[in-house]
């Protein structure tokens, strides 16, 4: 369900116009990536490796200042919902052939106990397909993501609970999904965070409220499911 | 790209169908984004025949498929930007590396 601040029609034409201004960025969605599908992650990142590059925190900068000296075109494999196995399965693939991962992460889904994991994921729309942890936790834990951090991927936040913007979402709702999470989640790190993207992308326009609470929060982008948008 | 003919646009449509039908929650997903700076800080980008090409096809898909179908959705757009990309970013399609839907 992607709800857009203007018509599709105008969102086309202006996707078509950023395309045409040399905004265009190639990404790899990625949610849950089950160790049942390795093989078939590492052979499309293989085949990617050969024609693009990676890009790390501080890349966007340079793609918003026109790029960089590298003729390799930029390819960023986002990781999306925190789940334990973008970790032990994508993570290491993206090593090897060089790529940097963009995790989004809902805050709180990290400080859900184990138990809880599953039952929270199922309520948040968070889509956890084979069970590889059986009684396990199925979600990354505060010190795996510090070290992906720590190894040169980019952390970014997807709201607390991975919740969905619409134009009528309550002030208090809106504070705990974009402020509260911005806190745990550095709290968590143990470093800034500077991108956003809600459930479903929404992009700025879409709720004035929401777009004055991500820039007095200290975002500097919001990522959606047609843009990345620098927002200060 | 070719000539958007109805035997284009028929090949198009059964790939945005078709893509529509994978296991979104755990597979790579190809596709395009557009870098926008709300600040007006960014400074003009030389040409770029790579985006100007993206641009133009984009557009005329979406125009020929309104013209066919009707007001386009915002899902529509997505899923034109996935096969777009799924075509374009490998020298095979990219959704070829991922098993396709049994039922």
């Amino acid at each position: 369900m992607i709800i857009l601040p203007r018509s599709p029609k105008q969102t086309a034409a202006e996707l078509a116009q950023g395309f045409r201004a040399g905004g265009a960025l190639r990404l790899l969605n990625f949610h849950a990536t089950p160790s049942t599908r390795a093989k078939e992650y590492r052979r499309q990142i293989a085949a990617c490796a050969e024609r693009y590059r990676g890009m790390g925190e501080g890349g966007i900068d340079a793609v918003m200042r026109g790029g960089t000296d590298d003729p390799r075109p930029v390819l960023i494999p986002i990781l999306f919902e925190g789940f334990r196995d973008n970790y032990d399965v994508l993570l290491p693939i993206l090593e090897e052939f060089g790529f940097r991962g963009w995790f989004f992460v809902p805050s709180h889904f990290l400080n859900v106990p184990v138990t809880r994991q599953r039952i929270f994921a199922a309520r948040h729309n968070l889509h956890y397909g084979p069970d590889e942890y059986p009684g396990e936790r199925i979600v990354l834990s505060w010190a795996e993501l510090r070290d992906a951090r720590a190894r040169g991927h980019f952390v970014a936040c997807h709201s607390r609970n991975h919740t969905a913007l619409f134009a009528d979402t309550p002030d208090d709702i809106l504070h705990e999904e974009i402020v509260t999470s911005k806190e745990e989640l550095e709290q968590g790190l143990g470093a800034s965070v500077d991108t956003f993207c809600y459930l479903h992308g929404a992009e700025f326009g879409l709720n004035p409220r929401a777009d004055r609470m991500l820039i007095a929060a200290g975002y500097r982008y919001l990522l959606s499911n047609f843009r990345i948008q620098k927002l200060q | 790209m070719t000539d958007i003919d109805d035997a284009f646009l028929d090949a198009f449509e059964h790939d945005m169908a078709e893509l529509s039908r994978r296991p979104y929650p755990e597979i790579g997903v190809a596709t395009y984004l557009v870098a926008e700076d709300l600040t007006g800080e960014r400074p003009a980008l030389p040409p770029d025949p790579e985006g100007e090409a993206l641009a133009r096809d984009f557009a005329a898909i979406i125009e020929a498929l309104e013209r066919r179908n009707g007001t386009q959705t915002s899902a529509d757009i997505a899923r034109a930007i996935e096969v777009l990309a799924d075509r374009t970013f490998l020298d095979v399609h990219f959704s070829s590396f991922s098993a396709r839907p049994t039922t």
